[in-house]
C-alpha cells in the first residue's frame, strides 16, 4: 500500500516536473523531479516490503 | 512494529521551529541534516543488522568503546528521548488545540495564557501536556501497548494524508517563484542557519527508535536494512516536500503561533481541500506525535533496561513490576524527568505574547542525539577492525580493503563523512543551542557519576570495561533471531581465525 502511495506521488510529481519544464520554470521543475526521484526510490525500498 | 508512525512524525513537530529558524533557507536546513542523518540511518542498518539487540546506538557503542563510552552514549540518547517526551506531547496537544475553538465557542489556545512577570505561560496547554505524559506513564506502567495493526494503520493513514497534502499543495498552490525570492531575499544569518539545521535533527532523531526494536524482528538480516533504508528516504521524501512546499506557499514567519501545528497551517492554505484538509491533518498530526511521545517513554525504558543488563546502571532500573510485568521504574523515572523538562519549558520567559515551551524543548533537543550517534560511528570503524567475523547482512557502501592484524576488513568511507556531518552538528549544538549545550553535559556528568558510585557500590572497577563473552552472545542472539545462515558463516569466520593464530604460532 504505501510502496504504491508513494509511487503515484512520484508519478504525479514527475508530471508536474514535465509542466513546469513546458513552462519554462526550470527551477521548479528541478525541486519537484528531485522530489519524485526520492518518491520513486521511496517506492522502491518499501515495495518488497509488502509482498 | 517498524511503524512510520514513530518516524513519520517528526515532520510533524519540526517544520514550524526549523522554518522560523532558517527562514527562507529551510529546505537546505533539511537537506543538510537529511544527508547526515541518511548516512546514521546506513550505519544504524549495518549496526542493527549484525547486532541486533535491544539498546540501539548505547549497545554498538558498548561492543565498540567499552562500557565508559557505552554509558555515555545510552546516557546521551536516553535525554533526548526524555526530551522527545516533553517535546511531542506538547506539539501533539497543540495539533489538537486547533479544535479548541470548536469546543470552547471561538476562543483559541492564546485565551488561555497568564502572564506572571517575563513569563507568559499557556496553562492550559501546560495542564493538557502534564496530562498527556501522565497518561503515557500510566499506560507504560500497566503494559498497554499500542497494537502493531493499530500502528501500521495509523502508519498507512498518515503517508496517504501526507501525499495528499503534498500533491494538492504542489498541484494546485505552489509558486516556485517564491521559493527563489526566499531564498535570495529572506536569509538567514550563518548562526540562524546552523541553528536550523542542528534543529532539523528533530526531523530525523525517529531513527534511532527503530532500532530499539532489532532484538525483537525475526530475520533482521532480511528486514532491519530494508525497512530502516525505506524509511530514511521515506522521512528526507516527506521533510523535504513539506519544507519546499511551505517556503513557495506562505512566508516563513506566519509560522509564528503555529508551532505547534504547522502542517495544518500548510493544509488550511490549500485551496478546495484546505477546510477538510486541514482539521483532518490536525487529527491526524495529534494522533500520531503522540505515538511518537510514546515511542519516547518505551525507548527509554529499553534503553536503561539495556544499560542495567551491561552494569552501566543499577539494576534498579531493569526491575520489572511484579503486578503489571513492565519496567515501571524506569517508566516512571524518565516519565518524571519529562514532567520536569515541560514544566521548566513552560515557565521560561519567551518573547511579548507568545509561550517559550517549544522554542525551549527544541533548543534542549539535539545534543544527546548528535553526541549519541557520533559515537554510534566511532564504534562502527572499531568494530569494522575489531570483529570482522560477525557477519554483516547489510554494510554502509563505498569501502576500502585494508589489513588489520592478519585480517581483512573493510574502512567505510561514507562512515567517515556521516562521522564528520555528525561532528560538525555536534559542534552546531554546542556554539547555537543556549540550554543543550548546559543541560546536555551535566546530564551527561550526572550519569557518569550515578555509574562511578554503582560500580563502587559494587566492586566492579569503575574505567575498565567489564570482560564479557560477545562470541556466545552473538551466537544466541543470530539462534534466537532465526539467523542460521549467519550463525553458520560466524563460526566458519571464528574457525578460520583461530587455524590462523594457531598457525602463526
Amino acid at each position: 500500500m504505501r510502496g504504491r502511495v508513494l509511487a503515484v506521488e512520484g508519478g504525479v510529481l514527475l508530471i508536474l516536473g514535465a509542466a513546469f519544464i513546458v513552462t519554462g520554470r526550470f527551477m521548479g521543475a528541478a525541486i519537484v523531479i528531485g522530489l519524485a526521484s526520492l518518491a520513486a526510490a521511496c517506492a522502491w525500498a518499501l515495495w518488497p516490503a509488502q509482498r | 512494529m517498524w511503524g512510520y508512525a514513530a518516524v513519520g512524525a517528526d515532520i510533524y513537530t519540526a517544520l514550524g521551529i526549523i522554518t522560523l529558524a532558517a527562514l527562507g533557507l529551510a529546505p537546505l536546513a533539511f537537506l543538510a541534516a537529511g544527508i547526515v542523518f541518511a548516512l546514521v540511518g546506513l550505519c544504524y542498518a549495518e549496526l542493527a543488522s549484525a547486532y541486533p539487540l535491544a539498546g540501539g546506538g548505547q549497545y554498538f557503542t558498548l561492543r565498540g568503546l567499552g562500557d565508559l563510552s557505552g554509558l555515555v552514549a545510552g546516557a546521551a540518547l536516553v535525554l533526548d528521548y526524555t526530551i522527545d517526551i516533553s517535546l511531542f506531547t506538547v506539539v501533539a496537544f497543540g495539533y489538537f488545540n486547533y479544535f479548541l475553538p470548536w469546543i470552547t465557542f471561538g476562543h483559541h489556545i492564546t485565551d488561555f495564557t497568564t502572564t506572571i512577570g517575563p513569563i507568559h505561560l499557556a496553562w492550559l496547554w501546560l495542564v493538557e501536556s502534564l496530562v498527556g505524559i501522565l497518561v503515557l506513564i500510566w499506560l507504560n506502567v500497566r503494559g498497554i501497548k499500542v497494537s502493531t495493526n493499530f500502528n501500521e494503520i495509523i502508519g498507512t493513514i498518515a503517508i496517504v494524508a501526507q501525499t495528499v497534502i503534498v500533491l494538492a499543495g504542489f498541484v494546485l498552490v505552489w509558486k516556485p517563484e517564491l521559493v527563489s525570492h526566499e531564498f535570495l531575499f529572506d536569509r538567514p544569518s550563518l548562526s540562524q542557519f546552523a541553528f536550523g539545521s542542528s534543529l532539523a535533527i528533530i526531523a530525523f532523531v525517529g531513527l534511532e527508535t527503530i532500532s530499539q526494536v532489532a532484538q525483537e524482528t525475526r530475520r533482521p538480516a532480511t528486514i532491519i536494512p530494508r525497512t530502516s533504508i525505506g524509511l530514511v528516504i521515506s522521512v528526507l521524501l516527506f521533510a523535504m516536500a513539506f519544507s519546499v512546499l511551505a517556503v513557495g506557499l506562505v512566508q516563513p514567519t506566519e509560522f509564528r503561533g503555529h508551532e505547534g501545528d504547522p502542517v495544518a497551517l500548510i493544509a488550511s492554505k490549500i485551496p478546495i481541500i484546505g477546510i477538510v484538509a486541514a482539521p483532518l491533518t490536525a487529527a491526524i498530526g495529534a494522533l500520531i506525535v503522540f505515538i511518537s511521545a510514546n515511542s519516547g517513554v518505551v525507548s527509554s525504558s529499553r534503553l536503561s533496561y539495556s544499560m542495567s543488563q551491561f552494569d552501566l546502571l543499577p539494576a534498579w532500573f531493569s526491575r520489572v513490576s511484579k503486578r503489571f510485568a513492565t519496567p515501571a521504574r524506569a517508566v516512571v523515572v524518565f516519565g518524571g524527568v519529562a514532567l520536569l523538562q515541560t514544566i521548566f519549558a513552560f515557565f521560561t520567559p519567551g518573547p511579548p505574547g507568545k509561550s517559550a515551551a517549544i522554542d525551549v524543548l527544541a533548543d534542549l533537543y539535539a545534543f544527546g542525539a548528535t553526541t549519541g550517534y557520533l559515537l554510534v560511528f566511532i564504534s562502527l570503524f572499531v568494530l569494522r577492525l575489531k570483529d570482522p567475523f560477525t557477519p554483516r547482512p547489510y554494510k554502509m557502501p563505498l569501502n576500502i580493503r585494508m589489513t588489520y592484524k592478519g585480517n581483512q576488513v573493510w574502512f567505510p568511507v561514507l562512515g567517515l563523512l556521516g562521522f564528520l556531518g555528525v561532528l560538525f552538528f555536534l559542534i552546531m549544538v554546542i556554539l547555537t543551542h543556549q540550554y543543550a549545550r548546559i543541560v546536555g553535559p551535566l546530564w551527561v556528568i550526572a550519569a557518569v557519576v550515578l555509574f562511578m558510585l554503582y560500580r563502587r557500590k559494587r566492586g566492579l572497577p569503575m574505567f575498565k570495561t567489564l570482560p564479557r563473552d560477545w562470541e556466545t552472545a552473538t551466537k544466541k542472539v543470530l539462534l534466537e533471531a532465526e539467523e542460521f545462515k549467519s550463525l553458520e558463516e560466524y563460526e566458519a569466520a571464528l574457525n578460520e581465525h583461530r587455524a590462523r593464530m594457531a598457525d602463526r604460532r
